[in-house]
């Protein structure tokens, strides 16, 4: 080998490896987790965002292009959910108001996508999510949509019904509900997170429930800046 | 010619090291593994307390979770004690038995030698009495000990089932 090509190859060598390493520091959003207060990271380059297709609590089309071009705030809720769900929804109404109030760059869209399709249906989201914020969407539509979704975003539910004796039964992801499972009630066990997605669809974080407002809001900024 | 050996010296030693670096690069990202070593502990439900753990001679560990209870979607002060491990991460995450599913991981910090705290919470919303793993894994160089301690949360009174369910407005 010549000593021009040698050294050619060298530079060109130093330069991939140089690239590839400054590469992965810019997309490992995992150095940030010792400067943030409550959100995890849970990026992951390598997970797309599926194609989905759902309606918003106007009955319009939701689907993929309703998480481009701007920051969103996910998270899977049911109007049926005793406790969580509504206070979830209002401390991210909350810290809605905090960042507008502190004038943040970021100001995210607040997607609540419901677990429950069966029940909730865009005209029950309509009143439901307008009672926390009038800018909130809720998102419902064919459950195995939802389902899909779900599995992405890492999050779990499962429907638990009631005996004739009250006794919880849970039901495997497949199972049909009975016939009166309307008419006696169910309820739903799940996971509560809420989740950071970028503007090109990508999960960055997770906050879990029991925010505080303004460590979340010090997150958002802090992710927001290092995207 | 002396010039020219030296020239094609540099040039070798140049290629060498971007060499070296390069296989340390791809080495580093694509074939080193953690070998972890999996540790259940039985004996102790650390909803209820404190719980010790030896692993050898030399190491050992104590994790206390307050409050007591650990119940879900409540923010837990987690305290790990750590003895004998030349740590360069520690973190806890909560693994539903019943509903096979992993929660996020909490990193702690290290607050002084040997003990870590982080606060956590089971981001599950159940009414039911669930089984968990408690997993607190221990990163040290080429190797990690995960250590899984059982615990129970306890079921809630059934709901009313009507809805939907929404706070007032203040």
């Amino acid at each position: 080998m010549s000593n021009k090509l040698l050294g050619i190859v060298s530079v060109v060598v130093l330069l991939i490896v140089v690239a590839f390493y400054t590469l992965d520091i810019n997309k490992n959003y995992k150095s940030l987790t010792p400067q943030l207060a409550v959100a995890q990271i849970m990026h992951d380059p390598d997970k797309k965002l599926p194609i989905f297709s759902l309606l918003d609590h106007n009955s319009n089309v939701f689907n993929n292009d309703g998480l481009k071009d701007h920051w969103s705030l996910l998270l899977f809720i049911y109007t049926h959910c005793p406790d969580v769900c509504p206070t979830e929804l209002a401390n991210i109404a909350m810290l809605k108001s905090y960042l507008e109030g502190e004038q943040a760059a970021v100001i995210p869209n607040v997607i609540a996508i419901t677990f429950d399709a069966l029940r909730d249906t865009p005209k029950v989201l309509k009143t439901y999510v307008a009672h926390f914020d009038k800018d909130f969407i809720g998102v419902s539509g064919d459950q195995k949509n939802i389902d899909q979704l779900v599995k992405y975003f890492g999050a779990y539910y499962e429907r638990v019904i009631y005996d004739d004796n009250d006794k919880p039964v849970t039901l495997k992801r497949n199972d049909p509900l009975p016939n009166n499972a309307i008419e006696k009630g169910y309820i739903i066990n799940h996971t509560a997170t809420t989740y950071l997605v970028s503007p090109d669809g990508q999960v960055l974080a997770g906050f879990p429930i029991s925010h505080n407002i303004k460590n979340m809001a010090n997150d958002i900024n802090l992710i927001v800046e290092n995207y | 010619m002396l010039k020219i050996i030296k020239y094609k010296i540099q040039n070798l030693i140049l290629f060498t090291l971007v060499l070296i670096t390069a296989t340390g690069y791809a080495y580093k990202y694509f074939f080193q593994e953690v070998a972890t070593r999996h540790i259940k502990v039985d004996d102790c439900q650390i909803s209820e307390s404190s719980c010790s753990v030896s692993i050898d001679e030399n190491r050992s560990l104590t994790i206390d979770i307050l409050p007591r209870g650990m119940i879900p979607t409540k923010i837990m002060d987690i305290n790990a004690h750590l003895k004998g491990f030349d740590v360069d991460k520690v973190l806890i995450n909560f693994e539903g038995i019943e509903i096979d599913h992993n929660l996020p991981a909490y990193r702690f910090d290290e607050v002084s030698n040997g003990h870590f705290n982080t606060k956590g919470l089971i981001t599950f919303c159940t009414l039911d009495s669930m089984h968990w793993w408690a997993n607190l894994v221990i990163f040290s160089g080429n190797e990690s000990w995960k250590v899984s301690f059982p615990f129970e949360t306890h079921k809630a009174v059934k709901p009313a089932v009507e809805g939907p369910f929404m706070p007032i407005k203040k």
